[in-house]
């Protein structure tokens, strides 16, 4: 039996999927529930498993490549299955017919596609000044005939990576020692006396080690740093007189209970954004260029925290929530994340992102915003403080709230206005069912 | 300097030698009275006499009897009219001439000179129109030499005539009307020096004989295409010069043997092979061979046009590989 493998579509809005990594080679036989590749979406990456059992008998979309969802990334089949029909209507072999027209002389035959892709095709030339210079091969873009690298290339590579002189020997041992070349060049070749210098140096060589970034970490880092490149972020702090919302939800919490249900004050402050994000349009936008998009919906995001790093899934349409469905939504998808169960949707189309660090004892942070949102706001730890009230000190729960929005669509007094809003209601619940 | 032909230039290095080594002589067809097919002994049996001596129509008995002549201490130069001719006389020629000196254990040598006009003429066939030097590439014991212009065809001549062991002289039937400067002052080019004629940077052209009339073609037009070729001319075949090939293909990366003789198991493919087995790690691109289709040699004008080396695709070729 034949299985074409077509690039899943996880969640409305997938149009494209990355294949991270391949699981079973070409050739390899795979059972039913055997993982089989790994593919990247712009929220998240997810682990596929084979649904057909037989031989992976082609692989069309190689690792790090990118398809439309329901493309044909490979082909699972048995042994003597004939798989030319789907080929052919794939492309693959009207390709190789090309390349059969185009090669010389009719006694050379060329190697299957499978082998020549694994082999970096480039010149002898090429391959010694990529050595010589310590320019990884591998990171060298071919412009020369029949897809080669030839020794401009690497010339032209090396403009971008530091040029670096080193023996094979002293390449090898750096390697294996962790031991960062760019950092010890000084322009005179390294030779293999020079590592075992730095080693003398700095005797416990196991300092450092490497580990190669996870897909979300590489996609969290890429989001952060563009946000933070390109976005004018301010964040405002106010304190919050904790006593009525801690009344609420201890009366609450017992009446939830009963039904299995966990309220925390991250739902009560959810609940009170639901109600003012309708209200201040500005905070639950976005900012295209010239174009202020106003979200018809306050899709509420919460970040969490799971176990390779950060996610951020959202309560749909939460304005049109109680206060007992936003602790039964919120929790639902706080447990599937952490489980890896959460369905890509859930990652997209947030209109406003809380982030709660009380848990940890901060009080205060500058947090960064999801774009394209505006706006984060921050929940600091509860902490019993002194504070003057009708001229009395007295001891009151007191809690932080850092409102992060971008400066460029909302303005300081904007922001204060909102954040002051958050806080009369947090200081006066029963403003909720007004 | 003065200019003269490649025919002029080996009738001045035929009379300037044999008047210096009074063992010289030349044995061959049509060559005492006629002058040779193509006026390459033109005069000098007015001067030399009986040591120009026409031969009747045996190529066995002129290799035979040149062989044994040189062994006595004469300096014989055999003429084969076409060099597509030798086959009459192989055995003499690679299993006398080429081993007796090794047989005997160095006893006797064989200073002799086998000259043999070669190459594409006009229509004048398969039988009539060869390049077989790569086939005295693969004996060992006989130099060959592939002048590609008036002052070499002198000079390596002049050196052939010096050498005490058997040269085979290929010498191009168009370039006999090719003129180009000679000293008048004398001279000799050395065996197994090869010559840069044009120096560059971005690949080597390697050839001979009248594969240099191409390789000048395909460097201009290289040129304007802002690739500077290096062109050497290599001028003997046996031995030929490898320092000044690993030299140059060092430099450039890149290397091109352009050569009139079939390209199969030419002269093109000892020089490829050598390059890739001393210098694979300097090249920069796939080794290119332009010479001969696997054919005998049409007599069909249209054909035989077909045949010859096209400057043009031979360009067109090399820009590929860049």
């Amino acid at each position: 039996m034949i299985k074409e493998i077509l690039m899943p579509k996880l969640g409305l809005t997938m149009v494209e999927g990355k294949i991270i990594q391949w699981f079973v080679k070409e050739g390899e036989f795979v059972n039913v529930g055997d993982k089989l590749f790994e593919v990247e979406t712009d929220k998240l990456t997810n682990e596929i498993m084979a649904d057909t059992e037989g031989i992976l008998k082609n692989i069309l979309v190689n690792e790090g490549e990118t398809a439309e969802v329901k493309a044909l990334i490979g082909i699972i089949a048995g042994e003597n299955d004939d798989i030319s029909s789907i080929l052919t209507n794939s492309g693959v072999e009207i390709q190789q017919l090309i390349d059969i027209e185009f090669s010389e002389e009719t006694p050379i035959t060329e190697q299957p596609e499978n082998i020549e892709s694994s082999y970096i095709k480039a010149t002898p030339y090429a391959k010694k000044l990529a050595e010589e210079r310590g320019i990884d091969i591998n990171n060298v873009t071919a412009t020369g005939y029949r897809g080669t690298i030839v020794a401009n290339d690497v010339e032209n590579a090396e403009i971008n990576e530091i040029k670096i002189k080193v023996t094979p020997t002293a390449r090898k041992m750096a390697e294996d020692k962790g031991i960062n070349l760019a950092e010890i060049y000084t322009g005179t070749k390294i030779k293999k006396a020079d590592i075992l210098a730095i080693e003398e140096k700095y005797p416990q060589d196991n300092e450092f080690e490497n580990e190669k970034a996870s897909s979300m970490r590489k996609i969290i880092a890429q989001r952060m740093k563009n946000t933070w490149a390109g976005t004018p972020m301010v964040t405002f702090n106010m304190e919050a007189d904790m006593t009525e919302t801690i009344n609420l939800r201890e009366k609450l919490k017992a009446v939830y209970e009963r039904d299995g249900i966990r309220l925390t004050y991250n739902h009560i402050i959810m609940k009170i954004l639901s109600k003012l994000l309708v209200k201040y349009r500005y905070l639950n936008a976005s900012f295209d260029n010239d174009t202020i998009i106003y979200h018809k919906h306050v899709n509420l995001g919460i970040a969490v925290d799971v176990e390779k790093g950060l996610m951020v899934p959202n309560v749909k349409e939460i304005e049109k929530m109680t206060l007992r469905e936003i602790a039964v939504q919120t929790e639902k998808l706080i447990e599937d994340a952490r489980t890896n169960k959460l369905s890509p949707d859930y990652l997209s189309g947030g209109t406003f992102t809380i982030t709660n660090l009380g848990m940890f004892g901060i009080e205060s942070f500058s947090p960064i915003i999801n774009k394209p949102e505006v706006a984060i706001l921050g929940i600091n730890k509860i902490a019993e403080k002194p504070v003057v009230v009708n001229k009395e000190i007295v001891i009151r729960p007191m809690m932080n709230l850092s409102l992060t929005t971008d400066h460029s669509l909302v303005d300081g007094a904007l922001s204060a206005k909102f954040l002051k809003e958050i806080v009369e209601i947090i200081e006066n619940p029963y403003l909720l069912i007004d | 300097m003065r200019q003269i032909t490649f025919s002029q230039a080996t009738l001045e290095a035929m009379a300037e030698e044999m008047r210096r080594d009074e063992n010289i002589f030349v044995m061959g067809e049509d060559i005492a009275r006629q002058g040779g097919v193509f006026g390459q002994f033109k005069g000098l049996s007015d001067e030399f006499g009986d040591r120009i001596m026409d031969t009747p129509i045996s190529e066995t008995a002129i290799i035979g009897a040149a062989v044994g002549a040189a062994m006595a201490g004469m300096r014989p130069v055999a003429d084969m009219h076409f060099a597509d001719f030798m086959g009459v006389a192989m055995d003499e020629l690679f299993n006398q001439m080429a081993k007796i000196r090794y047989m005997f254990g160095g006893q006797t040598t064989v200073p002799m000179i086998v000259r043999a006009p070669d190459g594409l003429s006009s229509c004048a066939a398969a039988q009539h129109s060869q390049s077989i030097e790569a086939w005295f590439m693969n004996i060992p014991g006989i130099k060959v030499v592939a002048p590609s212009n008036p002052a070499d065809a002198k000079g390596l001549l002049k050196s052939a005539l010096r050498d005490d062991n058997p040269v085979i002289y290929f010498e191009n039937k168009i370039l006999y009307r090719e003129k180009g400067e000679v000293s008048e002052e004398e001279f000799l080019v050395p065996i197994g020096k090869a010559n840069i004629v044009r120096e560059g940077t971005d690949i080597t052209i390697i050839s001979y004989s009248i594969g240099m009339k191409k390789a000048y073609e395909v460097a201009d037009k290289l040129e304007k295409q802002g690739i500077h070729a290096e062109i050497i001319d290599l001028r003997t075949l046996v031995p030929y010069d490898k320092e000044a090939i690993l030299k140059s293909v060092k430099k450039t990366h890149r290397l091109a043997i352009i050569h009139e003789a079939v390209k199969q198991g030419g002269a093109g493919s000892e020089i490829a092979a050598f390059v890739a087995e001393n210098a694979i790690e300097y090249l920069d691109a796939p080794i290119m061979r332009f010479g001969a289709p696997f054919v005998p040699v049409p007599f069909s004008p249209p054909l035989e046009k077909a045949y010859r080396l096209d400057s043009d695709k031979i360009v067109e070729e090399i820009l590929e590989k860049f």
